[in-house]
């Protein structure tokens, strides 16, 4: 099996708008990005960044203007290459006449299972969806939640290699989306490519390995969690015990620094240097001292403050 | 067979998962269980029905086939001082028939009876039928009784039962009246709901019934399943296809390992879904309740089902496109509704011009004179071809006092007489009661222009008209050969009546006190001629050895060399040769059962040419009527009319349809000339005269069938819109509107028919206008529609953005 589960080379969408059709908006500016087989991918951007026309060209549904995308392997909107994917849209529409049952049966159909296939199946996933005893219930009773998860179990029930989630805890409760990443989490375990693309930055954080933030058509970030989080410099703070002076004194050597004597005692010292041996040496002045150091933590940026921080900022030039 | 391959079966699944999917829709639908309720109960209500089938015991108003005949005959036999059947009626009668059969009698001679007249005397005669008096021995003495009236003669009529004594006295009337007595079954039927009679009893067997049962059958379904339920269900299947592809549905579905045409086309199928359990549960229902009730197991019923669904196809495509385009229920809805109008629209269009502008000029027999290019046309005008105004100009004035559109009376003929310079032809009614009355035969002759010289009554139920070799006049109706010339002398014998002779070829005339010869058959004293002076074209009765009448839709031909004449007549073809003092001996008869019903007969050079209501022509050798060869040249369609040379080299056969078929009676070689003639004449022995498109004239040389010359009348504004706009349109568009033709095709078997329904069981005349049903025409065009349409929307489906 390829390495790489989903790949993204240059990919160019323009839409054509107005009347005649002469109006050309730019909804994917060569997007490149890849995600390894087996992991949890996240794809960020605020409203119209184009992560919902990204995911629907992976899918066929939309047909890209240039460059490539490859979903397994195959080119990306392959009839054979969708049999290995399960899609989970966002406001999807299940149509009324179904029940939970009915509907796994309508959309396994769909995705080639025999009815023995899917009755065989559908216990166990309505289960872990925490749908069991809904499933003779017509879908039109559903709640918003429920119906989100039926969507995440249609979207597995044929065993896929890889998920697309668009919004998967879109209007889950909060017992609901853990659940949700728990089951997320199983499916990482079981070796399933796991493309996420959400509003729920604190989720994605929980759950993604690595990210994407695409802001108007272009990829601005692509990477690990933790180096989006940490790609701004924050400052140290110590929590130590011990006499004020001496504290103050090893800090000698570092001029930006705050230092907060506590009531209880206790010194919060705050120091905005990027010196890593600064700080070692610091550190080793206040073991000499005799300084209780209880605590030492850089501060770090949610991925939120960096989404934020990233959609903001202008734009880097392009280099060419 | 070898199963299906695992993969083929797995790649087919999705699509399976649609089609169940939209069964699992349509039961989820209210709207189908209402209408299959209706449905239920509606089957229901139809169940009870019954027919009843029992001895006939009455008179139907429409078993006369000649009312101002049999009121004439009845009121003669009245005033006769001889005990005869119309005196019995009129004595059992009583003031009450005498006055109605008195006051039916037109003053001015005319033989108009009007349809309450019609209606009462029905009602009188039948009310005479219960009289256990009416039969006397001396009143049906001179008419000859069957075994079974025999046998009750002899048990006594007062000891028949009532039913016993309406179906004798019902027979007696039969016996004693036959040319004026259709020939009506001695079984009658009555429709019975419960114990309740819908319907008073019809003169016909339950035979007889089915294929009128079958028409208001498929009149009903086209209807209610036809209009009620495609209606019902463009409405209730509009959103299936803008629901299927709004997104977020769209989205989850083509994530599937699914092709998107395939997925619109299976979607489009399962919408088709609704219409199918409707269709097929009323159709299904409404076949097992005709089995059931009316003992009519119609398996042809059963095809309206796909043939419905088919019908709702066309409205669904539509609807389906718009759906796509628009994603949106109710513009789906508009649209196949403006849509909806738009054909009836067109098809209004195409019937209003063609019963209006079109038919009524549409040629129907064509004519060759030294003088001009005469022709009928289908309103019953004369009509000749007017060279430097390229137009059909009425010869003369319409006698109806302007065109006829609907009703128009039927001409028998014309034939010219280049002798005289005569065109002359019989005028007579062409449907209804009056059929068998009032014909008159009109003569035109030549003197720069043609001029309507003087109208004579033609005999009773005049229905061909031939100009034998020597220049006279030859009709036939159904009970007798009619000529005009010379009487051959008669022998006159003194009768007991001092006024009256018997001749020698046993009819007998009566001298009137005005000095008129009365010539009367001996056997039924019917009045067949009267002869007051030798106009040249008054005509007398001739003997042809004839045992028993035709029907009224008998046909004939006649050899123009010999004079023969060969007549066909409820599947028996027979030769009455020309004996030299111009009666006619009947040489040789044949039946040809394959052949029922009416049939179009020509006689060609030694052959005979019978084309039969199924469309089979049989070449028949006239010297032995030996079949010699068949064709069938049109499918099953009904021929119009069947003529040859007068050499007999060639024989042409026209059906209703437009095919004109031609044939070298020689060689046997045969083609079609044209597929959309009305009318067809052979002109000397090298052209033939095909009226095409309705007006046009075209000559072809027959042997290399090249076109010679084209008489093109002007186009007229109508005309060209008709030509060049609606028919053009109507011919590309589906003809949602004309599969109910095909349902009633489906379920009569019958590929033409006549304006009016033809009587229950009566076949119609071959030579009256027949409307051809066009069955693979508009299930072709609808059928191209739908897949331009369809393919158009998958082309569509397949290059957009979901």
């Amino acid at each position: 099996m390829s390495s790489i589960a989903i790949e993204v080379r240059d990919l160019k969408k323009n839409y054509r708008l107005g009347v005649l059709r002469k109006e050309i908006v730019e909804a994917l500016k060569e997007v490149s990005f890849t995600v390894e087989t087996g992991a949890i991918f996240g794809l960020l951007g605020p409203n119209g960044a184009g992560k919902t026309t990204l995911i629907k060209i992976l899918l066929g549904l939309v047909y890209k203007t240039s460059g490539q995308a490859f979903l397994m392997g195959r080119p990306a909107g392959d009839r054979v290459g969708r049999k290995e994917v399960g899609y989970l849209p966002e406001n999807h529409r299940i149509p009324h006449h179904l029940t939970g049952h009915t509907a796994l049966e309508y959309y396994g159909g769909l995705s080639g299972l025999s009815k023995k296939e899917v009755h065989h199946r559908r216990g166990r996933l309505l289960q872990r969806v925490n749908l069991a005893k809904w499933g003779d219930v017509s879908v039109k009773k559903y709640s918003k939640g429920m119906l989100q998860r039926l969507g995440i179990a249609q979207a597995i029930l044929h065993d896929p290699q890889v998920l697309i989630l668009d919004e998967p805890t879109d209007g889950v409760d909060p017992v609901g989306r853990s659940e949700i990443r728990q089951l997320l989490d199983e499916l990482r375990s079981e070796g399933k490519t796991i493309f996420i693309n959400s509003h729920l930055l604190q989720e994605i954080e929980l759950i993604c390995d690595r990210v994407a933030i695409l802001v108007e058509g272009k990829v601005r970030e692509v990477g690990l969690v933790e180096n989006i989080t940490q790609r701004r410099q924050k400052p140290i703070e110590f929590v130590l015990k011990g006499n004020h002076d001496l504290i103050e004194s090893s800090f000698e050597a570092i001029d930006s620094r705050t230092s907060e004597p506590q009531q209880d005692g206790l010194v919060h010292v705050t120091l905005h240097t990027d010196s890593q041996e600064l700080v070692n040496r610091c550190i080793d002045t206040l073991r000499d001292n005799q300084i209780d150091i209880l605590s030492i933590a850089r501060a770090r940026d949610s991925l939120e403050d960096a989404f934020l921080d990233i959609v903001t900022s202008s734009p880097p030039p392009i280099i060419r | 067979m070898s199963p299906i391959p695992h993969s083929a079966l797995s790649s087919l699944r999705p699509y399976m998962a649609v089609i169940k999917d939209s069964f699992r829709e349509a039961f989820a639908s209210r709207v189908l269980w209402i209408l299959l309720s209706i449905s239920t109960l509606i089957l229901l209500a139809l169940a009870p029905l019954r027919i009843q089938e029992q001895r006939a015991s009455q008179l139907h108003p429409r078993s006369i086939r000649d009312w101002p005949g049999l009121i004439d005959r009845i009121y003669q036999q009245a005033q006769s001082t001889e005990p005869s059947p119309g005196k019995q009626l009129w004595i059992v009668g009583g003031e009450s028939f005498q006055n109605t059969l008195t006051n039916s009698i037109s003053a001015d001679g005319t033989d108009q009876v009007s349809r309450s007249t019609v209606r009462d005397l029905a009602d009188q005669l039948n009310a005479l039928l219960s009289k256990p008096d009416l039969y006397s021995s001396e009143a049906w003495i001179a008419i000859e009784l069957n075994e079974s009236v025999r046998q009750q003669i002899e048990d006594g009529p007062d000891q028949l039962t009532d039913t016993d004594l309406l179906y004798f006295n019902r027979t007696l009337l039969k016996l004693a009246f036959p040319e004026f007595i259709a020939r009506i079954p001695d079984q009658e039927i009555s429709l019975t709901y419960f114990h309740w009679t819908l319907l008073d009893s019809l003169p016909v067997t339950r035979e007889m019934a089915v294929p009128a049962v079958n028409l208001l059958l498929a009149n009903f379904m086209s209807f209610f399943v036809g209009i009620v339920a495609v209606f019902v269900g463009i409405l209730v299947t509009a959103p299936m296809i803008p629901n299927t592809f709004e997104s977020g549905a769209v989205d989850l579905l083509m994530s599937k390992p699914v092709s998107r045409p395939i997925l619109f086309l299976v979607k489009f199928c399962g919408g088709c879904v609704f219409i199918l359990l409707n269709a097929g549960y009323f159709v299904i229902g409404l076949w097992l309740v005709m089995g059931t009730s009316f003992g009519i197991w119609s398996n042809t019923l059963l095809l309206c089902i796909p043939l419905f669904l088919f019908l709702f196809s066309i409205y669904y495509s539509i609807s389906a496109c718009a759906g796509v385009l628009w994603k949106n229920a109710i513009v789906s809805i508009v649209i196949t509704i403006l849509f909806w109008g738009f054909l009836t629209a067109v098809g209004s269009a195409k019937s209003l011009l063609e019963q209006f502008v079109i038919d009524p000029y549409r040629i129907t027999r064509l004519v060759a004179t030294e003088q001009s290019l005469v022709a009928t046309n289908n309103s019953g005008e004369l009509v000749e071809w007017n060279r430097d105004a390229r137009t059909w100009d009425p010869l003369f004035d319409s006698e109806s006092g302007g065109r006829r559109f609907f009703a128009s009376p039927m001409i028998i003929g014309p034939v010219y007489n280049p002798e005289t310079n005569e065109l002359l032809y019989i005028n007579r009614p062409n449907r209804g009661p009056f059929r068998q009355s009032n014909a008159t035969l009109i003569h035109t002759t030549w003197s720069g222009s043609w001029q309507k010289t003087q109208s004579t009554a033609a005999p009773r139920g005049a229905s061909w008209l031939f100009l034998n070799t020597d220049y006279d006049l030859v009709t036939l109706t159904p009970n007798m050969f009619y000529g005009t010339g010379k009487p051959e002398p008669v022998t006159l014998q003194a009768s007991e009546d001092s006024q009256g002779f018997a001749t020698s070829s046993g009819e007998i005339l009566v001298l009137g006190p005005d000095g008129e010869v009365t010539v009367q058959s001996s056997s039924s004293a019917k009045t067949e001629a009267v002869v007051t002076e030798d106009t040249g074209h008054t005509f007398r009765s001739l003997r042809s050895q004839r045992n028993e009448m035709f029907t009224d839709t008998f046909s004939s031909a006649m050899d123009f060399t010999s004079g023969n004449i060969v007549v066909f007549d409820q599947s028996t073809v027979m030769l009455f040769s020309k004996q030299e003092n111009a009666n006619y001996e009947l040489s040789r008869q044949r039946s040809l059962p394959d052949s029922d019903g009416p049939a179009a007969v020509a006689l060609a050079g030694d052959h005979i040419l019978v084309a039969d209501s199924k469309g089979q022509v049989s070449i028949l050798d006239e010297a032995t009527l030996q079949t010699q060869f068949t064709f069938q040249p049109s499918g099953t369609g009904e021929p119009y009319l069947a003529t040859s040379q007068r050499d007999g080299k060639w024989a042409a056969v026209l059906f209703h349809n437009g095919t004109l078929w031609l044939c070298d009676m020689n060689s046997h070689q045969h083609r079609v000339l044209s597929y959309n003639a009305t009318a067809v004449a052979f002109e000397g022995k090298e052209r033939i005269r095909v009226a095409e498109q309705g007006a046009v004239i075209n000559t072809y040389a027959v042997d290399s069938q090249q076109l010679v010359e084209t008489y093109r009348p002007r186009w007229t504004t109508t005309a060209f819109v008709y030509y060049y706009l609606v028919k053009p349109m109507y011919t590309l568009l589906p003809k949602p509107g004309e599969l109910g033709d095909v349902v009633s095709y489906l379920l009569t078997q019958q590929e033409t028919r006549t304006d009016g329904p033809p009587f229950m069981g009566q076949p119609a005349d071959l030579r009256e206008e027949r409307e051809t049903i066009d069955i693979y025409g508009p299930l072709n065009s609808s059928l191209l529609f739908v897949m331009v349409i369809l393919g158009l929307t998958c082309l569509q489906l397949h290059r957009v953005d979901l």
